[in-house]
């Protein structure tokens, strides 16, 4: 995959995972990678400094448990992190929609 | 375990505490995770590859970092990124703080910049004043050479009638005498204001001052026509003055005589000659000198003697007391005794030591005070021994004394019948008192006695 394509809609599959509950960083990773057909596997040098950067911006907030003698930490979607989500789809299918159109995928054509 | 510090920067004053600690366990999780994924996946492909190595936990520790890329990296990145919000604030206090610094630089150097040329700007202006104070000096010694020289030349001019040329000339003794050099000669307007300076811009005629050269002659100048009064002062401070006249168009030019020599001082000692029998114990006699004057060819002259006071009448004052005895008091000059009292006598003095005859002065000053011994004692009398040892600066000597008489609670003036007497060069002054005066000094003493025979009728 692409990584400049990735990269712009990052952060977006990232809220869209924690808008499902609350997560880590690992398991994030591996929920994208999972959804996305094992198309976008998220690299640790983007992932952890995206989720710090969503966090400053009160998109995201965090908290920390005790797993297996380790400490963890959860991120979860605040209230302007769901607006931001909703927005941010919103101009994703308006790009999507448009692109596709181009190529003409919403018609068939190859 | 992998050292995720090893590209962190030093730790920081202004860093959150468990910043650090944060990222490291956030990353570890994540490590561990991938790691156990790494155990599960490889467990399950071993099994069919029988691989030795497949499920050995270093092995997926280290595949698992290897897929994580440099963690050292990712953590520096995350502390950054933490602590860029303060970095930059710093960066910005640190620049701040810099360029105040050069403004405050450049401001003492544009002040000491400023402060130099000013200095120079100073010292530039106070060469200047002190040229133009020069070529004032110089202006204003041209101007008075010039007005000086206008002054040289007035007389000679014919139509000037209103200034004329005065001179006196002065000899002691007579006109025909010795030439007196070093007279003062100060002529003055008789209605000049007390106070004013001698060159008063608004009077017409200023004040002229001048010393008789060793021929005794003083020029004047050229002086306005009027009244004026001239005043001469012998170098031994003995002075006189004359009205001076000056006309119109008639210069004046005058002989003064002045006195030859100064003033003789001349020991004196005066004895007073009571009459025969007569207790004078109880009187009072003070001296003093005459206005020492002398007449020289119409002109008085007259002495600034600063031993004005010099005549040294000491007063004994004595208190006697019904049975003969005496309480002396200090010797003392201006001096009267207070027996307004019942019970203390007061001896006063007034502020002129020397004079003799404040005897009712208000300023003078108590300096001796005496309890009375008892109720009923009482003072028929009072003796002032008089000696008087005087020095006077003149010849002839004028003296006059007045003799004073008292009595309990106040004292009596004796009809003033001054008893004057002049001598020459007499050294030894004998004063007779007329036997009037004595007759009137026996009527105060029986009146004093009357008082103190009636004072010890009321005790008794």
């Amino acid at each position: 995959m692409d990584t400049k394509l990735l990269n712009g809609t990052l952060e977006m599959m990232m809220l869209e995972v924690l808008s499902q509950g609350p997560s880590y960083g690992y398991e994030i990773v591996q929920t994208v990678l999972s959804r996305s057909g094992g198309q976008f596997e998220l690299k640790e040098g983007s992932l952890y400094p995206a989720l710090h950067r969503l966090e400053r911006q009160k998109l995201l907030s965090s908290y920390w448990t005790e797993h297996e003698g380790r400490r963890r930490k959860y991120y979860k979607l605040s209230a302007a992190g769901r607006k931001a989500l909703a927005a941010r789809r919103q101009e994703w299918q308006s790009f999507a929609q448009g692109v596709n159109g181009v190529l003409g995928l919403d018609y068939g054509i190859v | 375990m992998f050292d995720f510090t090893a590209d962190l920067p030093p730790p920081r004053d202004d860093e959150p505490a468990s910043l650090r600690q944060d990222i490291i366990d956030e990353l570890t999780d994540h490590l561990e995770c991938a790691t156990k994924r790494e155990l599960l996946t490889n467990t399950t492909a071993s099994r069919g590859r029988q691989s030795p190595d497949s499920s050995n936990p270093p092995d997926a520790y280290a595949r698992a970092l290897t897929r994580f890329g440099n963690p050292a990296k990712i953590a520096r990145q995350l502390w950054l990124d933490a602590m860029q919000e303060k970095l930059m604030a710093q960066r910005l206090l640190t620049s701040l703080s810099l360029i105040v610094a050069v403004a405050a630089l450049g401001m003492m150097v544009l002040v000491w910049n400023s402060m130099n040329t000013n200095q120079q700007l100073m010292v530039a202006s106070l060469d200047a004043n002190r040229e133009l104070l020069s070529q004032l000096g110089d202006s204003n010694t041209r101007l008075l050479e010039q007005l000086a020289t206008t002054q040289r030349d007035a007389p000679s001019t014919p139509a000037s009638i209103e200034w004329v040329p005065c001179e006196v000339e002065l000899r002691h003794g007579s006109e025909d005498g010795p030439p007196a050099a070093g007279v003062h000669v100060r002529l003055t307007s008789p209605h000049r204001p007390a106070g004013a300076r001698d060159n008063d811009p608004e009077s017409l005629m200023p004040v002229i001052n001048a010393t008789t050269d060793e021929n005794g002659h003083v020029d004047l100048g050229l002086v306005h026509y009027g009244y004026y009064e001239m005043q001469l002062k012998m170098p031994w401070e003995e002075y006189a003055s004359t009205d001076v006249t000056v006309h119109p168009g008639k210069p004046l030019s005058q002989v003064i005589v002045v006195p030859a020599e100064p003033l003789r001082p001349v020991d004196v000692q005066v004895r007073v000659n009571w009459p025969e029998g007569f207790d004078a114990d109880d009187i009072v006699v003070a001296c003093w000198r005459d206005n020492r004057t002398r007449e020289l060819e119409n002109l008085t002259w007259y002495s600034h003697d600063p031993r004005r006071y010099d005549l040294s009448a000491v007063l004994g004052p004595a208190l006697i007391g019904p049975t003969g005895e005496m309480m002396l008091t200090k010797l003392v000059g201006s001096s009267r005794l207070d027996l307004g009292g019942n019970d203390r006598i007061k001896v006063q003095v007034g502020s002129d030591e020397h004079d003799g005859m404040p005897l009712d002065r208000e300023d003078l000053q108590t300096v001796d005070e005496f309890q009375i011994p008892d109720a009923g004692y009482r003072f028929y009398g009072i003796s002032f021994l008089i000696r008087v040892d005087a020095r006077f600066v003149y010849s002839p000597l004028s003296l006059s004394a007045v003799p004073y008489a008292y009595v309990p609670g106040t004292y009596l003036d004796a009809p003033a019948e001054l008893l004057t007497f002049t001598d020459g060069d007499t050294t030894e002054l004998s004063l007779n008192v007329p036997s009037k005066v004595v007759d009137q000094i026996k009527s105060f003493r029986a009146a004093i006695e009357a008082d103190v025979q009636s004072a010890s009728e009321k005790s008794s």
